[in-house]
């Protein structure tokens, strides 16, 4: 008796280990399958999300065209130029008359030193005009605008707003959206055009303090070194940015779902995806440029 | 307009808030949503009117899927039909005159401000508003904000009026100017899907009564029918939404077909 | 309501327009200095090779930039062809006949394209047509027949080494005159000679006199690029009329005392006379010092070449002296501080 007793607890033992091996087995199996079907799922999902911002980029440009024609939400666009251009403009104007200022003083300087004080000129146009100027007006722009406009959309989210406009009939990207890709886009290029003003008349009128220059020496050379190519690559240059700025601020702030606290979260994540298109675009049209000249 | 649910359910991050959906609201009905807190009513209102697309089932207006509509159909649908939100959501960046105008100028641009000033001020002594209407909706009060709230959703006369809790927080003068104005919209044959646990609004105006219970149809049934449920869970449901509301209205005991018991005294 | 919030329109509106006006001007004015709105003339040139030849380079004509290259290409035969357009304003220029150069200068800067005009009359040539290279062979017709007018050189530096060579030459020729003067006056003292001194002075004042004649012309070759140069000549002059003065070094050499003994103890005078002159010859090599300092501005070499002439002149100036200061004399050479050179190397040289 006590004999089978014995055999019967190795039995219920062996059983036992038998099973956690089989779970640790099944176990292991699950985790494997998980690994695979959660790779394969976020892949799945960033893909649909590339296509969902595609669509939705779409979206907004369709909108634009029928808002373009139909002239409805006027207002919100005036002010959308209002907040992002006009009360840019002190930051954009102080950067660029002190960049291009710099860029004169010491190219006024050093230069003349190598034989190619004329160089001074294709210098800055390629830094005000061309390279800098759109990069550093959209990056005070997504830093400016694009977070206001990625938080104002998330807390009407969160607030019900947007739900409150599809519940009037009223679609919320062609009435918040698009006024705010156009109104970036158009700011972008008028900045792009106030940073040019800044950045070759004013900090000329700076230099006259420290150097002197001949005014009309200086405009004649720098209309020479100017072609028609810098104007059109740096207005799409930033057009190209401002419609980033735009889209991914907007994108981001519908992207708020409840809570409050995703605000914040997503206004940050607008900044730095719109950061990294808006260099990627750059890079993508500076290519172009030089490919095209 | 009339709506109807088929199989509607809703999952979002695997988890499902409705589930299996189906009813048939007709045209100058006026249906009363009830449901513990939680069970999905005001999610079926906003899926009922466009604003959250369902994730399975089909809705139906005018006999029109919904699911196969364009978005500038569901938009022009949209336009038929007001909506009254919970937490009022008015834009804030507007004053409450721009909040009620807006949805007009908007669809309607020819119309002369004249116009939409005076169909404002009609609701406005309809409901008997009292706040200024050049603040902006953070100034309000919640009562105020839902007021104001009513008002946006009937500025363009819908066909449809989706209200949830309208009743919240309103003063007792607004609450009756509230009923009389809904009986109004009833009587002028306009269809009204409430989720309420206002007992006089049940009483006085319900066709309908659709009671929810952890995102699944518990009832669909006119208030007649209803009063003689055999159903436990329904009267229990319908017992303690009622009661919440704290209201001693007979008529809502008639409902429950206890009207010979009264569960407070 | 704050003001910018009120005006919101208006601000917007003076926003937009001041942009839009500043781009509306930048857009005239550089179409007007990239002459946008302009007609170009298209021409065409065939050259041996596309050695110096670049897409954008200026067309020139007496210096002006008339027009540039739009497209160098490899055509048949091995040639090369040249597309290139002249500016509407100086279309009345290109007229039959006319060839185009290819000009390189030695360090680079200040080549190009040079169109030498053709003589005729009437209408301007017609575009796409042909302007023949100068050293193909229609146009070494062109030149031969004189059909075309091809100033001597080119650009400035080509310009300004031309007219150098020749005053080198002058230099140089100078430099054996006053060699074989200072050689006739050693033999003359050594009494080598056998020609009487006088004949010898003779000769020797003759041969200043070519040397004057020497730096007439070269003063004549260098008057556009050195005013100095005619102190050069100035400075000769002066000695040469010494010479031919009545009493001095000439006459009394020629004089019946003249002699060796004249020439030791008349206090010195006659050497004084000789050392005055060598004074003068410095002083020369010193314009020419000079002449090379301008040169060097331009040219290194140039310097480089001039820089070794005064050295040479300067050695045979204390070989003179040394000559004078004969053992006879027992002078010796006066120690002289050397002059530093005005050129270091082609590092140094500013352009």
């Amino acid at each position: 008796m006590a004999k089978i007793k014995r055999v019967r607890t190795h039995l219920d033992r062996f059983s036992l280990a038998c099973r956690d091996c089989i779970q640790y087995y099944v176990g292991q199996r699950a985790t494997a399958v998980n690994i695979a079907e959660r790779t394969g799922s976020r892949i799945f999902s960033s893909g649909e999300a590339f296509f969902y911002a595609m669509g939705y980029f779409y979206r907004i440009l369709r909108e634009s065209f029928f808002f373009l024609l139909h002239k409805k939400s006027r207002r919100v666009l005036t002010f959308q130029i209002l907040f992002t251009g006009v009360e840019a403009l002190p930051v954009i104007a102080v950067i660029s008359i002190g960049l291009g200022a710099i860029i004169i003083i010491q190219g006024v300087a050093l230069l003349p030193q190598f034989g190619q004080g004329e160089l001074v000129y294709p210098i800055l146009i390629t830094v005000i005009t061309r390279e800098l100027g759109p990069i550093l007006t959209a990056f005070i722009i997504a830093a400016r605008s694009g977070t206001a406009i990625s938080t104002e959309i998330g807390n009407m989210v969160v607030s019900h707003e947007i739900e409150a406009y599809v519940s009037n009939g009223i679609d919320p990207i062609s009435y918040l959206a698009v006024p705010r890709f156009l109104g970036v886009v158009f700011s972008m290029m008028l900045l792009n055009l106030y940073f040019n003003i800044f950045g070759l008349l004013g900090s000329f009128v700076v230099t006259t303090l420290i150097t002197t220059i001949d005014f009309r020496y200086y405009v004649f050379n720098l209309m020479n070194a100017l072609t028609a190519a810098d104007i059109l690559v740096s207005l799409a240059k930033s057009a190209v940015a401002g419609a980033i700025i735009s889209v991914v601020a907007t994108y981001y702030g519908f992207q708020v779902k409840v809570a409050s606290t995703e605000v914040p979260v997503m206004a940050i994540k607008s900044v730095g995806r719109g950061f990294i298109l808006i260099i990627l675009s750059n890079a993508f049209l500076t290519v172009m440029y030089y490919l095209w000249t | 307009m009339i709506i109807e649910l088929q199989n509607l359910s809703f999952t979002s991050g695997g988890e499902t808030f409705l589930q299996d959906i189906s009813c048939r609201i007709e045209e100058g009905s006026v249906v009363l949503v009830m449901g513990p807190g939680g069970s999905g009513k005001t999610l079926l209102l906003k899926l009922m009117a466009g604003i959250v697309p369902a994730t399975g089932g089909e809705i139906l207006v005018d006999g029109e899927p919904l699911s196969r509509m364009s978005d500038r159909q569901i938009l022009k649908t949209n336009l038929r039909q007001g909506f009254v939100f919970q937490d009022a959501a008015l834009w804030q960046n507007l004053s409450l005159r721009q909040n009620l105008s807006l949805p007009v100028q908007y669809h309607f641009p020819s119309r002369s401000v004249q116009e939409i000033n005076s169909s404002i001020d009609l609701l406005v002594r309809k409901l008997g508003f009292r706040a200024n209407l050049e603040l902006r909706p953070a100034h309000l009060s919640g009562g105020n904000r839902t007021t104001v709230s009513i008002m946006r959703a009937l500025m363009l006369d819908p066909e449809l009026c989706f209200m949830d809790e309208p009743s919240n927080g309103l003063d007792g003068a607004t609450h009756d100017n509230l009923l009389e104005l809904l009986k109004e919209l009833k009587s002028g044959g306009r269809t009204l899907v409430i989720a309420s646990h206002d007992g006089e609004i049940a009483s006085l105006l319900a066709d309908w009564i659709l009671v929810l219970d952890e995102g699944r149809l518990l009832a669909f049934d006119t208030v007649q029918n209803l009063k003689h449920t055999e159903d436990e869970r329904v009267r229990a449901i319908l017992r303690e939404v009622l009661d919440l509301s704290t209201t001693y209205d007979t008529d809502i005991l008639e409902i429950l077909g206890e009207s010979d018991e009264n569960p407070f005294a | 309501m704050k003001f910018r919030i009120r005006f919101a329109q208006q601000v917007v509106g003076v926003f937009v327009l001041i942009a839009l006006v500043f781009g509306v001007v930048v857009l005239v004015a550089m179409g007007a200095n990239q002459r946008w709105f302009a007609r170009n003339y298209e021409y065409y040139s065939i050259f041996p090779t596309g050695e110096g030849l670049s897409v954008g380079m200026s067309v020139r004509f007496k210096g002006f930039a008339i027009g540039r290259v739009t497209e160098v290409t490899l055509a048949e035969e091995d040639l090369v062809r040249v597309d290139f357009y002249v500016e509407d304003t100086y279309i009345d220029r290109i007229l039959p006949n006319s060839v185009m150069q290819l000009v390189t200068s030695p360090i680079g800067i200040g080549g190009g394209l040079v169109f030498h005009q053709g003589i005729g009359t009437g209408e301007h040539l017609e575009e796409h047509s042909l302007i023949p290279a100068i050293n193909s062979a229609e146009g070494q017709r062109i030149v031969a027949a004189g059909l075309a007018t091809v100033p001597s050189a080119g650009d400035d530096i080509t310009r300004i080494i031309a007219q150098v060579e020749p005053l080198l030459a002058s230099v140089n020729t100078l430099l054996v005159s006053v060699d074989g003067t200072v050689n006739h006056i050693n033999k003359a003292l050594a009494g080598d000679q056998s020609e009487p001194l006088g004949l010898t002075l003779a000769q020797v004042n003759t041969l200043l006199e070519e040397v004057e004649a020497t730096l007439v012309a070269a003063r004549q070759e260098a008057v556009d690029i050195l005013a100095s140069v005619a102190v050069i000549a100035g400075n000769f002059e002066a000695t040469s009329a010494e010479l031919r003065d009545p009493t001095g070094l000439v006459p009394r050499l020629l004089d019946a005392d003249g002699s060796i003994t004249t020439f030791l103890n008349d206090n010195n005078a006659l050497y004084n006379e000789v050392e005055a002159m060598l004074r003068s010859i410095n002083a020369t090599l010193d314009e020419v010092n000079e002449l090379a300092l301008f040169v060097n501005s331009t040219q290194p070499q140039i310097a480089g070449i001039l820089e070794e002439s005064r050295e040479a002149i300067i050695l045979g100036q204390d070989v003179l002296e040394g000559v004078s200061n004969a053992p006879i004399i027992r002078r010796g050479i006066t120690p002289e501080a050397p002059q530093p050179s005005t050129f270091q190397s082609h590092r140094d040289a500013q352009f």
